[in-house]
Parts: structure tokens; sequence; C-alpha cells
């Protein structure tokens, strides 16, 4: 069986042809699906095995990055996204994904809710920030990242608005859980607390987190972008292995296809 | 945007504009009247007849001039502390590190870009161009590249801008792409042509003209921005300075034939391509650190560049070369120094006997290239027929070293100079201590 990908996009999305290619080279059989078509009816999110939110600008990043795609999830769309969690299917929002997740309350929490308990707000620097940064793969339930535990993988990041931020309980609950999945590191595996290797000023080096199911996956770094050799920014100069991001999108098919 | 449409697909076209919330409006339709036709609630405002419309302006007439300027050439002696001048043209304006303006663009959005603006070890050693594989899963490869030169542009707008004609083209051919199959776009960036203007844009124009000439690359495109005067409160005129900006493409048919410039492996030889007249120093960041613009500037010898860019693509093609940087602002000692940033290592130099080492490091001739190629490979049979010289060799150790003949000129640690080309933007962008923190 192919699993079948919900890449969703919207105004703004810029991440969805390289997230469907990453889907389909590990054997899932992604799908284009604008948000529209699922408001419409003409598409329903049941028929989907995974569902992935990617990067980009949705309705360019107006009032906070993700807020307005996260109203449209939570207002139109309440049901379907609650049915599709509770069925144990898995999620993956990547970077403005990740945003878009955070501002629905399924992450960290794992249910949609108008009071959200995390954001991802302006980075530290007060810019956009493009670069590759290390990250520590933490031991967690999430399914995305299975085999890829205690690794140090390198991904790029590219956004204005992820540094993550929650309150002191929060990030108690989301520490004491084990639901951080990634941690910015440096070139040893210690978080990494400052500018550039931590690229945003996230509390706790903290780039991607999973629900307490494990089945829910935010991050603000790109695996996409990392499933080919030759992505990688020197790999003229060899040695790196299998492509850093391609586990997430293979972990993510098997999974579903195991369901 | 405006589109037009068979009226057969009409409907179809709002839909999919509808299913993307982009708001779509018909505005009209062709007709056979040969008219422009336009009503507003059933009334017209506008009937005019074509003919007028696109051939009713009388074609207009412009005079400009050209005063060659008067600047100085001044007679520099070579100096004293190098390790100082070095530095000092490593962190000048037009020669330093840009890269926390480049981060604030997203470089690697599609998954595509195969030779990004920084690499190498630290993720700080600067590209000559940026190559993409735009279609997913295939190995076909577009390289972009681009050259401007506005400082020459104030000596002769002509070799300034057939310079940034060859730096473009240089950047995309140190990269990979294959010159024979370039093509170019111009963007004038012009004052409000008044006489003077006009005649430099004029000048600059022959450098198109002449380049397409003698290399057979075509413009393919281009845009012009001539109304960049601006008027201050007080009435005094800003004018931009003239500059042409030019943007090369190209395709590769295989990305793994692409090179990045951070050198590879301590060992390689460093291998000098191109002509260069190491005298003509004019508009160069070394002159201006001495206060001159100077006269005598870089001129390009378009037969010699031709040969030059053939055999580059030619030799990285074998797939011998490790690693190629062109020379541009700050001469053959900043390409030299970007390649060792890149590369985590250093190089050892020995400059010809006889040849001005300042003039010899700090020359900004475009069209010219650092290649690194392994130690064991006969250079002679490879660049028959192009100028060529091997000037030195990569280290292990993070220094570069400078000889001339037997005696030792300098030797300067990578992370001074880094520091030093790193630092004003640093400044500009509030970056704590940029060395350190790339060295982890």
């Amino acid at each position: 069986m192919k699993p079948k990908v919900c890449i969703l996009r919207t105004d703004g999305t810029n991440c969805d042809q390289e997230t469907f290619y990453a889907f389909e080279k590990v054997g899932g059989e992604s799908n284009l699906v604008h948000i529209n078509s699922l408001r419409s009816r003409e598409e329903k999110l049941a028929d989907y095995h995974i569902l992935a939110i990617p990067g980009g600008f949705s309705y360019g990043d107006d009032v906070h990055s993700g807020k307005i795609l996260a109203v449209e999830l939570t207002s139109f769309l309440k049901e379907q996204m609650q049915e599709f969690v509770d069925a144990g299917k898995p999620a993956l929002g990547i970077c403005n994904g990740f945003q878009v997740l955070v501002r629905t309350g399924l992450l960290p929490g794992g249910q949609t809710t108008d009071r959200i308990s995390a954001a991802l707000i302006h980075n530290d620097s007060g810019r956009f920030e493009c670069r590759w940064v290390n990250l520590l793969v933490e031991k967690t339930r999430c399914v995305f990242v299975q085999g890829l535990e205690g690794k140090l993988i390198s991904l790029q990041v590219a956004h204005g608005e992820g540094r993550f931020y929650t309150s002191p309980d929060t990030l108690k609950s989301i520490e004491d859980g084990g639901h951080v999945v990634v941690r910015y590191a440096d070139s040893k595996g210690e978080s990494a607390r400052d500018y550039p290797l931590n690229p945003n000023g996230s509390l706790n080096a903290i780039a991607g987190i999973c629900d307490p199911t494990g089945r829910i996956f935010g991050l603000m770094p790109h695996p996409e972008r990392f499933v080919e050799d030759a992505q990688n920014p020197n790999w003229r100069r060899g040695g790196q292995g299998e492509p850093h991001g391609l586990a997430v999108f293979r972990n993510a098919v098997r999974y579903a296809r195991e369901m | 945007m405006v589109l037009a449409t068979a009226p057969e697909n009409l409907e179809e076209i709002l839909k999919i504009c509808r299913q993307l919330n982009v708001e779509a409006a018909v505005l009209g339709e062709f007709t056979d009247s040969k008219r422009l036709v336009v009503s507003y609630q059933e009334e017209v405002i506008c009937d005019l007849d074509m003919e007028f419309l696109h051939h009713g302006l009388p074609q207009r007439v412009m005079s400009a001039t050209w005063q060659p300027p008067d600047y100085k050439e001044p007679g520099l002696h070579p100096p004293a502390d190098w390790s100082k001048l070095y530095c000092q043209v490593m962190g000048h304006p037009d020669v330093c590190s840009k890269e926390p303006i480049v981060r604030m663009y997203d470089h690697g959005v599609q998954g595509s870009c195969r030779l990004p603006p920084f690499s190498g070890t630290t993720g700080d050693g600067p590209n000559d161009a940026v190559v993409l594989t735009p279609l997913p899963g295939y190995s076909c490869a577009v390289v972009i590249s681009h050259g401007l030169n506005p400082v020459l542009n104030k000596i002769d707008p002509y070799q300034g801008s057939l310079w940034a004609i060859t730096e473009a083209v240089a950047n995309a051919v140190a990269a990979g792409a294959n010159p024979q199959e370039l093509v170019l776009i111009d963007n004038f960036i012009w004052p409000f042509p008044d006489k003077e203007s006009l005649g430099a844009l004029d000048r600059a124009v022959d450098a198109c003209v002449d380049f397409v000439n003698a290399t057979g690359m075509p413009f393919i495109s281009g845009k012009d921005s001539l109304s960049s005067t601006y008027r201050n409160k007080d009435g005094t005129m800003l004018r931009i300075p003239p500059v042409l900006c030019v943007s090369a493409f190209g395709r590769v048919a295989d990305v793994k034939k692409t090179v990045s410039a951070d050198f590879k492996s301590p060992g390689s030889s460093i291998i000098l391509v191109g002509k260069r007249n190491i005298d003509e120093m004019g508009g160069s960041a070394y002159y201006d650190l001495a206060g001159y613009l100077g006269t005598n500037l870089p001129r390009i010898d378009l037969r010699s560049l031709w040969q030059t860019l053939s055999s580059v693509h030619r030799v990285i093609n074998t797939g011998r070369v490790l690693a190629c940087h062109d020379i541009s602002e700050g001469g053959l000692a900043d390409a030299l120094a970007e390649m060792c940033f890149g590369g985590g290592m250093g190089a050892r130099l020995t400059l010809p006997e006889g040849a001005r080492p300042d003039y010899f490091l700090f020359n900004e001739t475009a069209g010219c290239f650092l290649m690194e190629i392994a130690p064991d490979v006969n250079c002679y049979e490879l660049f028959a027929g192009v100028p060529y010289l091997e000037v030195g060799y990569t280290v292990t150790e993070e220094e570069i070293s400078v000889f001339q003949g037997k005696e030792r000129l300098f030797g300067i640690h990578l992370n001074v100079l880094k520091e030093a080309w790193k630092n004003l933007m640093q400044k500009v962008f509030h970056i704590p201590d940029v060395v350190s923190s790339c060295r982890q």
C-alpha cells in the first residue's frame, strides 16, 4: 500500500513541491491539496493517511505567522482535523506548518484549542535567517525520528519567526514529558544557547516538538531540503552519509503503512 | 498581470483563479476594428485608432556628451606592513563579506540549490554563482550569476560595463557553466538621462555590443531604470552612480560537473588562469584605500577572455578541478583568502620575480581564475594556449604565506583576515564575535 499524503497548501505556501517530492521518494503517494478544496468538501482529510503542512508564508504571515491558516483549520475544519488526529494518523508541520500546528493548539497539546500554550515568535536577531544548523535528535515517542535518536543531524532553517517560546509551566511539561524532539546544537551535540548555532533564540534550544502521542510533529528546520546528497551545501566535500532529512519522511510512510 | 485566452477557456481559467483565491476580472476582448474602445458604465470614454496608439508618438531625439574624467594616477610604493594592507583590502566595503545580507533571503526554498551563496567547512566561504536543479530528481542544472562595478564606471563607463559583463560570465564559468551556452540579461541602473548620463549610457551600450560580437553570447532580456535621480528638499540633486548589472544564465547537463570555491585538500596546486596587466590598478580597492580612483583601469582583452573561458570550462569538465574562484574586487589576494576560508586550510604563494607584489596581489582584472588542481596533474597540457601560472599550493596550517623568489614577504593567519573581512557587516547587523562563533 502507498500511504496517501495530503500536502496542504494555500496562498503563500512555497515548500509544497519539495515536500511532495520527499514523500514520493520514500514510497508515499503525495497529493497537493488546497485548503479551499477541503473547505468546499471536494476533498476529505479522512481519505488521507498522512497530513503534511509545508513551509512558506501562508497569507503573507499577516497577523502572526501561521495564524490565519490555523484559524481556517480550527474554524471550518475542526471536526475533520480532530478525527484525523484521533484516528492515530501522523501529522507533520515544517517551518510555517509548525507555526500553524502551534497556533491550532495541536502542538504541544494534541487537541485543537482557542487558547494556545506556546508560540514561535520573532527571531531574537530581529531578522529572517537562512542557514544550516546542527540538531540533536532526542529520545522521544515521536514516530517521525525513529532510528535517529541520539544522532547529530544537519538541516537548513529559513525563517523570521522561529523562536520557540512558552510559559515556565508548559516548558516544564514539554521537557518532563519528553516532547522535545530536536534541539539546536553545537558540533559536539551540546544544546546551543547562542546565535548563530541557535539561530532564533529558542528557549532550551528547542527546534521541534511532538504531541504526547508522538504522532504530531512540528519543527522549524526543513528536512525536505535534505533528502538528496547534493542538497547539502558541502556535498562536494563528501562524507555525510544518508541525507539527514530522509528518515523523517520514511518513518512517516512506514508508520502509516503499518497502521 | 494581464493574460489573454480563447473564449472557450474563460470559465475554466476563472474557476482555477477562484480556487486559488486569485481575483480575476474580464477586462475586454480583441476585435477586428483596429481601434481601442474603452467604456465605463455604457459610456465610451476612449476611442483611439491603433495606428495612432502604437506609432503616433514621434521618435524623440536626445543629445549626449562624454567628457573623460580628470582623475590622477597615483605613484604608490609597496606597503611596509603587508598584513595591515591585506586586512584593509579584505575589510573594504566592496570586498568584505556580505553574508548577513544573503542570509536574510531564503536561498534554499524548493530544495533545488546545489551550490549555495556560502559553503565550506564553517559555512562562510563564498561561491561565485548559484547552481539550481529546478526539476526534483533530475541532475540537469541551471547556473545563475551576476556582475556590476559602479567604481570603474566613474573612470570609464565602457570599460566598467565590459568588466561587469565579464564578471557575470566568469562567475558562471567558475561554477561549471559552458560559456558557449550562456545567455545574458542587462539591467541599466542610471540617473535621469541628462546629456552627461546619456553619454555614459551610450558607452555602456557599446560595451554590450562589443562583448556580444566577440563572444556570440546573446542578451535575451533586460531592463532600464533610467530615472534614479532624486531631488533633496533643498533642491540639490542626488544621482545614482551609473551602473550596468549583468546576469548570466547557463545550463549544465550534470550537476556533478559543477565546482565550489572552497579548497578541498592540502598539497594541491593553485593555478592562476587568464590574462592580466597587473599595473592596471585603476578603480581597485587598493587605490581607494590610498585615496585614489586612478585612470589606468583593467581593460578586458575579449579575444584572450574567450580562450580563457573555454579552457577553464574544458578543464572543469575533465573533473580535475577541486575548487575554482574568479578574481574580482580585492584581486587575487581576496579570491585566495576566500578559498582558504571555505576550505579551512591555508596556502603558500610564490609571486613571479620582477612583478610588483602589491599589484600582483590586488589587481582586479575580471575574467581571471584561481583553480585548485591535484599536484600530479600536468598543467602544461591542461592549459595549453591560454595564460596560466602555478602560483602556489594549499597547506594544512591556517595561514597564507607569500614569497617572491626566496624572500618571504609576509604570512598571516586566516582568522585575522577573516575577522577583517567580516567585521564591517558584523557591526552593521550587530552580530557579536563572529570568528570565534564560526570556529565551533
